[in-house]
């Protein structure tokens, strides 16, 4: 079977004046269908670098970097665009959840790109509260919520779409113990009801709760262990 | 129809937006509505301007004044033209006119008489007043008919005897007022009396500002007045002669650069807004730096989002923007705006006027949220998810 995210031969170099800085050089990386994979490294190894690549929110210098059968790097702006908002999740460190909006407004939000109705759009957000645990907590706003409640609402937000793979950006390292464990206790659940997880930490409590733990070191990988 | 309800959340959005820091939404709707309101006040005064024309010059109504003669104001026009006026063909009545300057009752306060012979003068000038206002002036030597601008400013009633004192070295006139003259009526702000009885006063007779003539048809206003002209031409006080049309719109030429300042303000204005609106958005997307890149990494295209940020400042701006013009409008109609009495024109707005001003505050809110919205929409996703850290 073929691999959901296949990389090739991925570089990605930044420029400053006319110095070639490398960020990742010649990435080789597979990830299947249903894996939860953790991404490791010291600062500035490229693992950010490479999330934001798998999520098409940059692009490669070179290599090719297919996901779901299709070439990333091949897409407009608008499919690149159509695309994130059908094939990926996303949860962030800091949750990124819009203040004014209620829990349930939040988890809508990837929604409004959709030809859904209105109550169609809230039956949706409200299973993916339901999942989450925070079905009761659906009229708060995020600042009504603890940070572990938040971050269940940003993993709510990153499922509300089906997407084909979630993004986890240091999931928890905005959290505290007992959240963080919250968190990743539901993401384990997630992945054994199927869902692939990308997810870069620092912590390896958190890497220990994935299927298989890939570490970088200056762009390169330096370890692939199930 | 689907694609309705996420337009309408989308809308909502921006909504929610603005209510995020009311402090800041309240004093730039504030200070939209203050800017709304200077900028449709001046233009209101442009439109009453620019309009009396229209409004109140007759179409059968011609003046003559001595040509090349230092100004219109001045008493250069021999009587005796008066009769030779009334001879060309199409003219039905022909009145001669002096102008008197002075001060009511305040000190700082202008009043301006004109010198008319009664019974010619209502012939060719349609008064805002009653019959019986009419006959009292003729009958009264030392009566005089008063606009209701001029009793208003003067407070002064029908019945009274008042005095105008004289500008300069000008004797002071002293009157008992007959009539009202009703304040829609362009001499509101003005006092007619009889020729015979100002002569009297200041001295000077046989000399009058300019005459004011009706001709039998609209149609022949402009050969009439060249008649006029031709029949003058080669005497030592020449005549130049205008419809009303024409001598108001002259009138109004000598306030041109008073227009263009007026215009300026207008302009200069909408300009601050612009700048004060676009700070306000700047501020406003700067702190939502992390929520727009989340908006775009969530697949929110770059249009969607500039439209999201363009809505909000749109929507602030139309609201204060009509605000502000419908106060302004109010503010016209009740009264509490007005010219200075000199200027002899009573302000008014117009709902065009009104309509146009509001109608500007959706380019205003455009262009100010253009520029902070493209700068933010173009800044890489993987930055603007950045400054979070």
């Amino acid at each position: 079977m073929k691999p959901l995210v296949e990389i090739r031969g991925l570089r990605k170099s930044y420029w400053r004046g006319a110095t070639e800085i490398p960020v990742l050089a010649n990435l080789d990386l597979s990830i299947r269908r249903g894996e939860f994979v953790a991404l490791m490294g010291p600062s500035g190894s490229g693992k950010s670098t490479l999330l934001n690549l798998i999520a098409g929110i940059d692009r490669p210098t070179a290599g090719s970097l297919r996901i779901d059968d299709r070439e990333i790097a091949e897409l407009s702006e608008g499919e690149l665009d159509r695309w994130r908002n059908r094939s990926i999740g996303f949860v962030f460190q800091f949750y990124n959840l819009v203040p004014v909006l209620t829990a349930q407004e939040n988890v809508e939000v990837p929604l409004l790109l959709w030809p859904l109705s209105r109550d169609e759009r809230r039956e949706r957000a409200r299973t993916a509260l339901r999942v989450v645990g925070l079905e009761p907590r659906l009229d708060h706003r995020p600042g009504q919520l603890s940070g572990g409640e938040q971050q269940r609402v940003a993993i709510a937000r990153a499922l509300v779409t089906d997407p084909v793979l979630v993004l986890a950006d240091e999931p928890t390292g905005d959290l505290d113990t007992q959240s963080a464990r919250d968190v990743l206790g539901l993401m384990q659940a997630l992945h054994r009801a199927g869902k692939t997880f990308a997810m870069v930490t620092h912590d390896p409590r958190a890497a220990a709760c994935a299927s298989r733990l890939v570490r970088l070191e200056k762009g390169r990988l330096v370890e692939d262990a199930a | 129809m689907r694609w309705l309800s996420p337009a309408a959340a989308l809308l909502a959005l921006a909504w929610r937006q603005l209510v995020r820091s009311p402090r800041r939404t309240v004093l730039t709707f504030t200070g939209l509505v203050i800017s709304f309101f200077l900028y449709t006040a001046l233009e209101s005064v442009l439109y009453t301007l620019e309009s009396v024309v229209e409004r109140t010059a007759s179409q059968t109504a011609i003046f003559s004044r001595a040509s090349g003669r230092g100004g219109f104001f001045r008493a250069a026009l021999p009587m005796r033209y008066v009769e030779q006026v009334r001879q060309v063909p199409g003219i039905v009545a022909a009145s001669p006119v002096r102008f008197y300057f002075g001060r009511g009752r305040d000190e700082g306060s202008f009043a301006v008489a004109l010198g008319v012979e009664p019974e010619s003068y209502l012939q060719v000038r349609d008064l805002a007043v009653t019959p019986m206002e009419a006959a009292a002036f003729v009958k009264d030597r030392a009566g005089a008919l008063v606009g209701h601008g001029l009793l208003e400013s003067n407070g002064w009633r029908v019945g009274e005897k008042v005095t105008i004192r004289g500008a300069g070295r000008l004797p002071s006139l002293a009157f008992t007022i007959v009539g009202a003259i009703a304040s829609d009526d362009r001499l509101g702000r003005v006092a007619l009396v009889h020729l015979d009885y100002l002569e009297d006063v200041i001295g000077n007779a046989g000399r009058v500002s300019f005459i004011q003539a009706r001709v039998a048809d609209s149609g022949i206003a402009a050969a009439a007045a060249r008649a006029v002209d031709a029949r003058f031409a080669s005497l030592a006080v020449p005549t130049e002669t205008t419809t009303e049309r024409a001598h108001l719109a002259m009138v109004l030429s000598n306030l041109s650069g008073v227009l263009a300042a007026l215009r300026a303000v207008g302009g200069l204005t909408l300009f601050i807004t612009v700048l004060v609106v676009g700070n306000s958005v700047a501020m406003s997307i700067r702190e939502r730096t992390v929520e727009i890149g989340t908006l775009r990494a969530l697949g929110f295209g770059r249009g969607r989002v500039l439209g999201l940020v363009v809505a909000e400042s749109v929507f602030v701006a139309a609201l204060g923007g009509a605000a502000g013009a419908l106060l302004a409008y109010a503010a016209l109609e009740g009264g509490l705006l007005q010219l200075p009495a000199r200027i002899g024109f009573t302000l008014g707005s117009d709902v065009s006027v009104v309509l146009r001003a509001a109608l500007l505050a959706l380019p205003v809110g455009l262009l100010a949220a253009l520029q902070p919205a493209w700068s933010a929409v173009r800044r890489p996703i993987q930055d603007a998810l950045r400054a979070a850290d």
